[in-house]
């Protein structure tokens, strides 16, 4: 062949390729039911071009080499097909079925030849060291036998090899994972799901005996021949123990699940639940229905998978319609907001395919909203970090795209402050602010961003409202004021964003006792706020209801009264139950009792069952003002009862010395008092007076109103 | 790659440096004698960013070139160590595997980094893109967003050629071919 002949086959190759690439992406771009005749209509009469893309199609829905988890692996010894022939647990490995990130599976044959038994066996990669598997077997052999279901393989036994593995040996299963077994047979989108139920049944099941997998994921679902399912590896994770190492901190970490169908919980490496499942089986359905993961990136590492998990799930769509309003419920980053368990989740797809309404239901903007409204009401930083974040966040990717090239420091900086920043929406505000430190000591290392990079003043300004939280006020006082230096040096920054600002240092000087102060600041993120197109933001309405508060405290009632009701105009339900339970407190201090006592009740109607189940925080704010508006109506025994429990629920949740335990404290001490009993008030009063000293200092009004009851109760 | 060459130091240093660093890094991991070590290709990647960012901080101006280069020595690192091993020689033993359990359907064994190498040479001749993105998501362990970011191309472009450049290579591997 000649060269000229040569760069002609090269040319012809690289022309063939462009124009498989381009049907290749119009069809992968749709939804795989559509792709033949895309195919086909692109590839007009090129027969050969239209069966190389359906190929290349093929390989791409299935994905069999799942590149992305590719590792290198050191010391070949171990090489898998070496295992072969080798005994553990009186079977013989006669073959391997299949290799992971955990180990490998084999197919085994009883030694002792008493019957033809086929097992599935599953070695262990164990890199910390071998663990007691065979007696944590012996101890769980109850709870694993209760694990008997049709639709679930057995787990026969486990146990250590001489190598110092862990071994699993499960009942053998023929057949192929769910998503391969739905798109070989073509299944249409309610075979899908009534193939799927099954899947439901057999988690419901286990669920019932306590047991949660942790690592559903197509792989663990087979389908045989028959169309039955079956669920691999459950209790595995159980008998493996805890999950390994801090996959915050360390780059490359091993990891027992699989990241694509991780639920944002277990991304964090906290406490997984029967919600963990939940979400999993949210990523595999969607993937079941749609052909595809919703999340399009395989992310290597822990934060990126959890960066996606939490993103906004309203434009997941798998399928459209209201199995998408099933997915996205099953797929809230919040377990608390997900189907409650396998069941109902089964419920909702039941109705659909029975044609009946399901319980999920779109995320409306009112629940958005009520969500930031609760935060604030909780007394929680998230709701400003997050709304911060997201305004700076922008400003940061167009700076970083000016410079053109990439930051390490910035991007380590950038993912501590968001892990923070959900820390901080969880009340672990110790947590936070460790992660906030590293955060700007990092950024402050930086050669040119010192601490004006936007992940710098982010990090800053939510250190300033943890110290605001945790009472330390002059910590939060110059921090909050740097933030707003900085962020006023911002070209083109939006107006509602320095509103945030000011409307936080209007906080800490309200805290603090500055009055006067806070009121102004207050104002001012008003004006800003209404300047930046009248937005009706969760934000500003956050700000209205602190600016109340703050003119309640100086008992200027039919002011804060009025800033309330613009709040109470604009919101719905639960949100408003919230609202109207303030209005009720104003009320109350104004001695409009009859008026109170009938908000407080509408209160309770509308968020009073919500509350009850959304979490210690608000529970605490929301119960805390019932029992003391009770107090006020004279219902003494009523606001005891109602406090203690309070009480109960805020020492388990705040430190010892934390101010908003010691409102409780001062609440129920007054509470006693007006039931004669200074014995038990006097300790609750004085431990609140001393909080509040140490907090706000002598002179803060709060601290005098507590020593104030305090001596009472001790005379 | 734009313009994103390093303000002191040469590729060639870079290359050299980087290779004795990574095969530094690879040769202590398997004294470690653990019996079954895996570690994704990012981790020594970073690794070695952070050991030579804090040493030679003034030379590699650019995080994005340096990755990348890091990522093409990693290719380089792995397959000599194979190709080492194939000559017979003692010790080297290196692989990069893939997750395949339990869905077995390639071959339920891992793809010999030599194979991989030879696979990416021919798609780079077929599209040079798309090769850059196959050898930086798998030799550099690097995400979509963070190769957009190094090629300086959308992530969207990024993820396109992942998904057929994945489909590709797979296509090539089944027994059918």
């Amino acid at each position: 062949m000649s060269a000229e002949s040569g760069e002609l086959a090269e040319a012809a190759a690289r022309e063939r390729w462009r124009r498989v690439r381009a049907v290749f992406d119009q069809a992968a771009d749709e939804r795989p039911e559509l792709s033949e005749a895309i195919v086909a209509g692109a590839a007009g009469d090129d027969e050969a071009l239209r069966a190389e893309v359906l190929t290349l199609l093929a390989a791409f829905r299935r994905d069999p080499l799942r590149l992305e988890d590719a590792r290198l692996e050191v010391g070949g010894s171990d090489d898998g097909v070496e295992r072969i022939g080798a005994t553990v647990a009186s079977y013989r490995l006669a073959r391997l079925l299949g290799r992971g990130g955990m180990g490998a599976v084999y197919e085994g044959v009883r030694t002792d030849g008493a019957f033809e038994h086929r097992v599935a066996i599953k070695l262990i990669r164990s890199p910390d060291g071998s663990r007691d598997i065979a007696a944590r077997f012996r101890r769980e052999r109850q709870i694993l036998a209760a694990l008997e279901h049709r639709n679930i393989a057995r787990l026969l036994d486990g146990g250590t090899t001489e190598r110092g593995e862990p071994f699993f040996v499960m009942e053998y299963v023929e057949g192929s994972p769910i998503t391969t077994f739905c798109e070989a047979g073509r299944l249409s989108v309610d075979e899908r799901l009534r193939l799927f139920r099954q899947v439901f049944a057999a988690v419901g099941h286990a669920h019932g005996k306590l047991i949660v997998h942790r690592d559903l994921k197509p792989a663990n679902i087979l389908v045989g021949n028959d169309g039955s399912v079956k669920l691999l590896d459950f209790g595995v994770a159980k008998l493996l123990g805890a999950q390994d190492g801090d996959e915050l901190t360390t780059i490359g970490s091993s990891r027992r699940f699989t990241p694509e169908y991780a639920s944002p919980e277990q991304l964090r490496d906290e406490p997984i639940s029967a919600a963990s499942d939940v979400y999993a089986l949210g990523v595999v359905l969607f993937e079941v229905l749609s052909g595809r993961r919703p999340y399009d990136v395989a992310s290597r590492s822990p934060v990126a998978a959890l960066r996606e998990a939490e993103a906004d799930v309203t434009r997941l769509s798998a399928v459209g319609g209201e199995v998408d309003e099933i997915l996205r419920k099953a797929m809230r980053a919040d377990p608390a907001v997900r189907y409650r368990s396998v069941e109902q989740f089964d419920d909702d797809v039941r109705r659909y395919l029975a044609g009946l309404p399901i319980s999920a239901r779109p995320d409306s903007l009112g629940y958005r909203t009520g969500k930031f409204v609760r935060r604030h009401l909780a007394g929680l930083a998230a709701a400003v970090a997050v709304s911060l974040a997201a305004v700076l966040l922008l400003v940061q990717a167009r700076r970083a795209s000016e410079a053109q090239r990439w930051d390490s420091t910035v991007d380590v900086a950038a993912s501590l402050q968001q892990l923070a920043a959900m820390k901080m929406g969880r009340g672990d505000v110790v947590d936070a602010d460790a992660l906030l430190r590293q955060a700007t000591t990092l950024c402050r290392t930086h050669p040119r961003w010192a601490d004006q990079s936007p992940t710098c003043v982010l990090a800053m300004h939510d250190l300033g409202v943890s110290a605001l939280w945790r009472g330390d006020l002059a910590a939060a006082d110059s921090l909050v004021r740097r933030v707003l230096a900085i962020a006023r040096g911002f070209p083109g920054i939006k107006p509602a964003l320095i509103a945030g600002i000011l409307s936080d240092l209007a906080q800490v000087r309200d805290a603090a006792g500055d009055y006067p102060g806070a009121e102004r600041l207050y104002r001012e993120s008003s004006d800003l706020f209404t300047q930046d197109g009248a937005d009706p933001s969760a934000r500003r309405f956050s700000m209205l209801g602190w600016f109340a508060l703050c003119l309640e405290r100086q008992g200027r009632l039919p002011e804060a009264d009025s800033l309330v009701h613009i709040e109470l105009a604009s919101t719905r339900g639960f949100d408003q139950g919230v609202v109207l339970m303030h209005l009720a407190w104003i009320h109350a201090q104004e001695h409009r009792l009859d008026l109170a006592r009938d908000e407080a009740r509408r209160a309770q109607a509308l968020a009073g069952s919500v509350v009850a189940d959304t979490g210690a925080l608000l529970y605490v704010r929301f119960t805390g003002i019932i029992g003391a508006l009770q107090l006020k109506l004279g219902d003494v025994d009523g606001a005891i009862a109602q406090l203690r429990d309070v009480m109960t629920v805020a020492s388990g949740r705040y430190a010892a010395d934390d101010p908003r335990l010691a409102e409780v404290q001062e609440a129920l001490g007054d509470a006693w008092l007006a039931k004669q009993r200074p014995d038990s008030a006097a300790p609750l009063l004085a431990a609140a007076a001393a909080t509040f000293q140490r907090r706000f200092g002598p002179t803060h009004p709060q601290t005098i109103a507590a020593r104030h009851d305090a001596e009472q109760a001790g005379r | 790659m734009a313009d994103v060459r390093p303000e002191g130091g040469s590729t060639e240093e870079l290359a050299a440096i980087l290779y004795d660093e990574l095969s530094a890094i690879a040769h202590r991991l398997r004294r470690s004698e653990r019996p079954d070590h895996t570690l994704e290709t990012s981790a020594l990647v970073h690794e070695a960013f952070l050991r030579l960012a804090t040493e030679q901080a003034a030379a590699w101006q650019s995080r994005a070139y340096f990755l990348a280069a890091a990522a093409t020595t990693m290719r380089r690192v792995l397959v000599n160590y194979a190709r080492a091993r194939n000559a017979g020689k003692r010790g080297a033993n290196f692989r990069t595997t893939l997750v395949t359990m339990p869905d077995a359907t390639v071959s339920g064994d891992a793809l010999d980094v030599l194979v991989l190498d030879d696979l990416l040479d021919r798609l780079a001749g077929l599209d040079e893109r798309q090769a850059q993105v196959l050898e930086l998501r798998v030799f550099g362990g690097f995400e979509v967003d963070e190769v957009a970011g190094i090629l300086e191309v959308s992530s969207r472009t990024v993820k396109r050629d992942w998904r057929f450049a994945k489909a590709w290579v797979a296509c090539q591997l089944s027994p059918a071919n």
